[in-house]
């Protein structure tokens, strides 16, 4: 059971959270200019690293807000937490 | 004291003034407060206390703790009895009832020690060598060798006590209140932190071998116990360290007082602690040495023995042979001797017996035999006789061997550091050579280790460590340590070339140090297969006491190291724990949270049977005197088709959507535009997953320029608020919109029917219901019975219908008013809906819809609007989506009317001919209708209405239904009725 | 052993006006419009709450709050800040209707919480003033801590009312429940 530090209300267990996947996947602006292979990387392609892994987590039965977590897939300890829109305290998000 | 032959007169921490009275196999004891079911047997010269698992071995009590292997019992009775408790942990109550298991009839007589006769015919992997043949005949093998197995008898009915759960905090939670423990928490405490402090036990002071010592950390506890941040938890196991520091515990609230517990107490209470620090103070579990037939009653482990005499005051035998490879034993034979027990000798595997502890035993008067080893002993019932022989330096046998009688082998193969927790917690494990150990290094989380789970042998520096631990000041994790001078044998060679007489290393799951080298020959070279194939580590035990011996005797065979042979995993729990306090008071009527309309009650009292629709009870039907489930939905259905009938909608999800992109975020997220919904209209809207698969349907109705309501489905109602607050939060933050749940606080109420205008008419003046005026797809404010309501002319059944939506409060005096006698209105449940929608051919999210459907499937092409991008319109171009062989959704007609096709059952372009055939769809929804006086059913079949012939076929368990595929709209499919 | 002395009181409060307020607290607008309206600030701390006269504010999330009101206020108020805040973006919405709250008191009141939820009830950590959305026995509740004393309130969707209370019931049996439901 994790402990997820909000940005807003700290730290809260796992429970009132709901995880979002990686993070930093930016849905195509034009759809209709990806051919299928493209739109299939977007819909289903997803990193699965081993060891440091940006995910996005929602506090969906605290304050509702979604944010980023730097998480590792190893140790499950929680790297950082940054809001949405913010750049990853690591850099390189895009 | 008469009855308790083998308990001494005075000493131990047992009180005589309080005899306790207790049975066990059928036969009435008595012990005093304060002992465990362990020590009072014993006090009454019972020492075979059940059976072993694979041989039906006899046994007696190994430990004098968590790690027993051997003396489970079944406690208590009826559906309050436990299986495969421990007796070593069980504390003494008034009228306890304990029996063995894993034995028939009884102890002393078991039919299944037949297998132990024949154990040569049962070597490790047996099961899976012989019963895998025929493939069907495990079946039947199956129930024979779970009788024959399976130690304890899980209780029968439902368990009549409370068992609670509770979160806690803490800075530091410390696990083990023996010396290290109780310094550690004093130390956090002192430091103003709040402490969490643990044992198994009944009191804090850890398990010190002299009662006089546990006495000298009384002033420690009571300190703790004055201070308001620190909570002792005892009867407590830390069963499990999961991550962020989460750790599971189980508190024995009521367990110790059996029948007698006061009845608002709960029976255990598992507790979930969050801690900013864990200091383990989990101490050590001894050994026992690997010597042929090692397992006999009457042969325990040293600090058993030592526990018994000292802290019961129970002699667990009369004279004793004490066998070692360690210091540690020496006290054991010295205080059993001083207590009365002769020592027939202590047998020392190493070579030197020398140093403090052996001269002190010498001094003493007691027998010492070095570099000699236990190789056999006698007795069926209980230990007769050891037989020792001298051990050469290259760990073979020599020389003449000597026989010893005696009623008691007190035997110590070193000690085990209690690393499970440490582990589990990702701790990594060092095996250190000088101490044949597995120690404690680095963890990845905030944790840290102190006493004899360090390696550390004597009381002063368990105390140190612990002092350091809880205050978070460095400490020195190699103090203490005593190194095991000998390179003893891990197990003790046979005494003859048949090797005859096996050598237990796992006790409870009868595994010996040959089945291990079996295994290891036949290839489980793994230690993770090991335990697989030879169940060595499992079990309620999970080998706490002989693992280590198994892993060593594993890495001889392969001419291996232990380290590169490693550790099995260490997986939680500890200790076994009780399903009761898994499911706290998750039971009965608490299982699962209800959600209630706010009409309930009026359900209710009309006799209604509820559906349960996720969390909410939904009226299902109201049956009036006698009626079937088909009679009263068929009533109810045609009530809504001549006449009138009202259903409570208020589980619909709805959502307040709200600002200047309110309009843009429909348009992105529903496949249809929204541009033109004026204030006053609503309209149907259908949302996609990305994936272009149907998430979700509902009505939205546009309130104000920029204020909508959409509705949603009762089971989605979370699931669309939570998508669109995604969108709207990670991906367009530049959209001005806010997202108002008003599930709760709106009540829906549904009036359908014929008469539904004229109903309507008679409850409010301030509406004009003229169809010119409130045409189809519109809504308009105003007073319903007097209740300020907005009423939506949409319809769900195909009838003229109006959804009226009040605050919740006002919801029972508007159903109240709708169904008053003067209206004569049928109320109708979900299953009249179903059946009413599905005549038209409506599709219902989850029925027809299963994560893998489209809108193309649906032909709802008319629904996708081509002039915008919307959430899943790319995906609806990929080729797969056009595929002429998707299922599409149909109507299906059964050749006899009278037959109702199973929802979910397959459908066949030709009648089954025996082989495997291909399926081209199923049946997803499937009624009776009344309306139409036959049965209908709605599919999905590949093809779809463009399907020929259009004929099918659905075999059931008895025979096969023709069908005939036909437009989905079964009535009124020009919506007539509805406009009207 | 004889049966504690009761730890924990149960009730039902009586049904009150609720208010749910969006808006951006970055917009000067925003804020300044609606303390006119309330004649106090919106409080800014997260799972703080703030309370003056006859009116609760308490914080849901960045850009959500949660006005209490006596029951008969709720149109008032909401009617109010709906003319206070003509041309923003914000939304207001009256949701009295839409929960139940519970008074949890007494001195094992946060004993009783703790069973079913996960947040640290120390005293001395979920102060006066404080408040949280959170889970109790899988529902989504409301928690907060008005005053001092140990006097908690746990506001639950509606429909889940009548669990919520049965449950809240059966975690106190231990501790002693004195007064009933209504």
């Amino acid at each position: 059971m994790l402990l997820i530090p909000c940005p807003w209300c700290g730290a809260r267990d796992e429970s009132e959270f709901t995880c979002g996947g990686e993070a930093h996947i930016r849905r195509p602006a034009d759809p209709d200019a990806l051919d299928d292979a493209h739109w299939a990387d977007y819909l289903f392609m997803r990193a699965n690293p081993k060891g440091s892994h940006r995910e996005r987590w929602c506090h969906s039965h605290g304050c509702g807000r979604w944010f980023n977590v730097e998480r590792d897939t190893v140790t499950h300890g929680i790297v950082s937490v940054y809001r949405m829109g913010e750049p990853p305290p690591g850099g390189d998000g895009s | 004291m008469t009855g308790q032959p083998y308990r001494l007169a005075e000493g131990g921490a047992i009180d005589r003034s309080r005899p306790v009275g207790f049975s066990f196999d059928g036969r009435r004891y008595t012990g005093f407060a304060g002992d465990t079911l362990a020590s009072a047997l014993l006090a009454n010269g019972v020492t075979l206390v059940g059976r072993s698992f694979k041989y039906h071995r006899p046994r007696g009590i190994l430990s004098a703790g968590t790690e027993e292997p051997n003396a489970l019992v079944q406690l208590g009775t009826g559906a309050r009895g436990i299986a495969n408790a421990k007796a070593t942990r069980v504390e003494l109550h008034e009228g306890l009832v304990a029996s063995s298991v894993n034995c028939w009839p009884g102890p002393r007589c078991d039919l299944g020690a037949l297998n132990d006769l024949a154990h040569r015919l049962i070597p490790a992997g047996f099961y899976y060598k012989t019963f895998m043949w025929p493939h069907r005949g495990w079946h039947f093998y199956e129930r024979l060798i779970r009788r024959m197995a399976g130690l304890g008898r899980a209780p029968e009915g439902a368990d009549p006590d409370r068992y609670e759960r509770m979160n806690a905090h803490c800075d530091v939670l410390v696990v083990g209140a023996g010396p290290a423990g109780l310094a550690a928490a004093r130390a956090a405490a002192r430091g103003g932190s709040r402490v969490i402090l643990a044992d198994e036990r009944g009191l804090p002071g850890g398990t010190l071998p002299d009662a006089a010592d546990t006495g000298r950390l009384g002033e420690t506890t009571a300190e703790l116990e004055d201070l308001d941040n620190v909570r002792i938890l005892v009867r407590t196991t830390v069963t499990g360290y999961f991550d962020h520091n989460f750790l599971i515990a189980l508190e024995r609230v009521t367990d110790h007082l059996g029948p007698h517990a006061p009845a608002h107490l709960p029976r255990q209470r598992l507790w979930r602690i969050r801690a900013g620090r864990v200091v383990l103070a989990t101490g050590a579990l001894e050994r026992p040495l690997v010597f042929a037939n090692n397992d006999r009653p009457g042969i325990m482990l040293a600090s058993a023995a030592r526990a018994y005499v000292n802290r019961f005051a129970v002699l667990p035998g009369r004279r004793a042979v004490v066998v070692t490879d360690n210091d540690s034993a020496y006290g054991a034979a010295l205080d059993l001797h001083r207590n009365g027990v002769e020592i027939a000798a202590v047998v020392d595997l190493r070579r030197n017996g020398e140093g403090g502890k052996p001269a002190e035993a010498r001094a003493a008067g007691l027998q010492i035999l070095a570099g000699h080893a236990v190789v056999d002993s006698r007795g069926r019932r209980r230990v007769r006789t050891a037989h020792v022989a001298r051990l050469d330096d290259d760990g073979s046998l020599t020389g003449p061997v000597r026989t010893l009688s005696c009623d008691l082998i007190a035997m110590s193969g070193g000690w085990n550091p209690a690393v499970h927790l440490f582990s589990q917690a990702g701790g990594r494990l060092r095996y250190d050579e000088a101490l044949r150990a597995f120690l404690p290094e680095g963890a990845p989380q905030a944790v840290r280790c102190a006493g004899a789970i360090n390696g550390a042998a004597d009381t002063a520096s368990c105390i140190a460590q612990g002092r350091a631990a809880g205050a978070g000041e460095p400490d020195d994790r190699a103090a203490g340590r005593v190194e095991a001078a000998s390179r003893a044998p891990w197990a003790v060679p046979a005494r003859n070339r048949a090797g005859e007489g096996r050598r237990f290393v796992d006790f409870q799951n009868d595994v010996t140090s040959a089945d291990i080298a079996l295994a290891a020959r036949e290839g489980y070279q793994s230690v993770e297969h090991l335990k697989r194939y030879t169940t060595l580590g499992m079990g309620t035990d999970q080998g706490k006491t002989g693992n280590v011996a198994g892993l060593a005797i594993l890495a001889q065979t392969l001419g291996l190291a232990i380290p590169e042979v490693g550790t099995t995993t260490f997986r939680p729990p500890y200790d076994p724990v009780t399903f009761g306090a898994i499911a706290g008071r998750d039971v009965g009527r608490l299982a699962d949270p209800v959600r209630r309309t706010p009409i309930h009650r009026w359900h209710e009292e009309a006799g209604a049977v509820f559906e349960d629709v996720g969390q909410w009870k939904r009226p299902f039907y109201y049956p009036q005197d006698g009626e079937t489930k088909h009679g009263a939905v068929a009533r109810e259905c045609l009530a809504v088709r001549n006449a009138a009938g009202v259903m409570d909608a208020s589980t619909l999800g709805k959502i307040l959507v709200c600002g200047p992109d309110a309009r843009a975020l429909l348009n992105r997220i529903y496949t249809n535009a929204w541009d033109r919904l004026e204030a006053g209209r609503c309209r149907y809207g259908l949302m996609l997953g990305e994936d272009g698969m149907v998430l979700d349907d509902g009505v939205t109705a546009c309130l104000a320029g920029n204020r909508f309501l959409t509705t949603t489905t009762t089971g989605n109602a979370s699931r669309v608020f939570a998508w669109l607050e995604e969108w709207l939060q990670t991906e367009w933050p530049d959209l001005d919109v806010y997202l108002t749940s008003l599930t709760e606080q709106l009540a829906t109420v549904a009036l359908a029917g014929p008469n539904a205008r004229e109903i309507l008419a008679a409850l409010t003046d301030d509406i004009d219901l003229e169809p010119d005026a409130f045409p189809f797809m519109a809504w308009r404010e105003g007073r319903v019975a007097g209740l300020p309501a907005r009423v939506f002319r949409v319809s769900y059944t195909g009838e003229l219908s109006y959804e009226i939506v009040v605050p919740a409060g006002d919801a029972m005096d508007l159903w109240t008013a709708l169904t008053g006698p003067e209206h004569a209105v049928t109320p109708f449940g979900t299953e009249a809906m179903h059946v009413l929608r599905a005549e038209k051919g409506y599709l219902m999210i989850g029925q027809e819809t299963d994560g893998t459907v489209t809108p193309l499937d649906l032909d709802m092409q008319w629904i996708l609007s081509r002039k915008k991008d919307f959430i899943g319109r790319r995906s609806l171009a990929r080729p797969a989506m056009r595929d002429p062989l998707r299922k599409r959704l149909v109507g299906l007609e059964t050749g006899d009317p009278a037959t109702v096709l199973p929802e979910g059952a397959q459908i066949l372009a030709e009648p089954p001919s025996g082989v495997p055939e291909a399926m081209i769809g199923h049946v997803t929804s499937s009624y009776w209708s009344p309306t139409l006086g036959r049965s209908i059913a709605l599919a999905l079949v590949q093809g779809g209405r463009d399907r020929e012939p259009p004929t099918v076929h659905v075999p059931l368990d008895d025979r096969t239904v023709r069908a005939s595929i036909r437009d989905p709209r079964f009535y009124d499919p020009d919506g007539v009725r509805m406009n009207g | 052993m004889a049966e504690p002395a009761p730890g924990v009181e149960l009730r039902i409060c009586p049904p009150r006006g609720r208010i749910d307020l969006r808006g951006d607290p970055a917009d000067p607008a925003f804020p300044t419009a609606v303390a006119g309206v309330l004649g106090f600030e919106l409080p800014s701390t997260p799972n703080t709450s703030r309370s003056a006269g006859a009116a609760t504010v308490l914080w849901l999330g960045p850009d959500a709050w949660l006005i209490e009101t006596e029951r008969a206020m709720e149109a008032a108020v909401a009617e109010r800040l709906a003319q206070a805040l003509p041309d923003l973006h914000c939304s207001v919405a009256a949701v009295g209707d839409g929960s139940v709250a519970f008074s949890v008191s007494g001195p094992r009141a946060a004993d009783v919480l703790a069973k079913g939820m996960t947040l640290d009830l120390d005293p001395a950590r979920f102060r006066a003033g404080h408040c949280a959305r959170s889970l109790l026995a899988r529902i989504p509740v409301l928690l907060h801590r008005p005053g001092d004393d140990f006097i908690y309130e746990v506001t639950a969707a509606r429909s889940y009312s009548e669990y919520a209370l049965d449950w809240l019931h059966d975690a106190a049996l231990e501790y002693g429940d004195a007064a009933g439901s209504s």
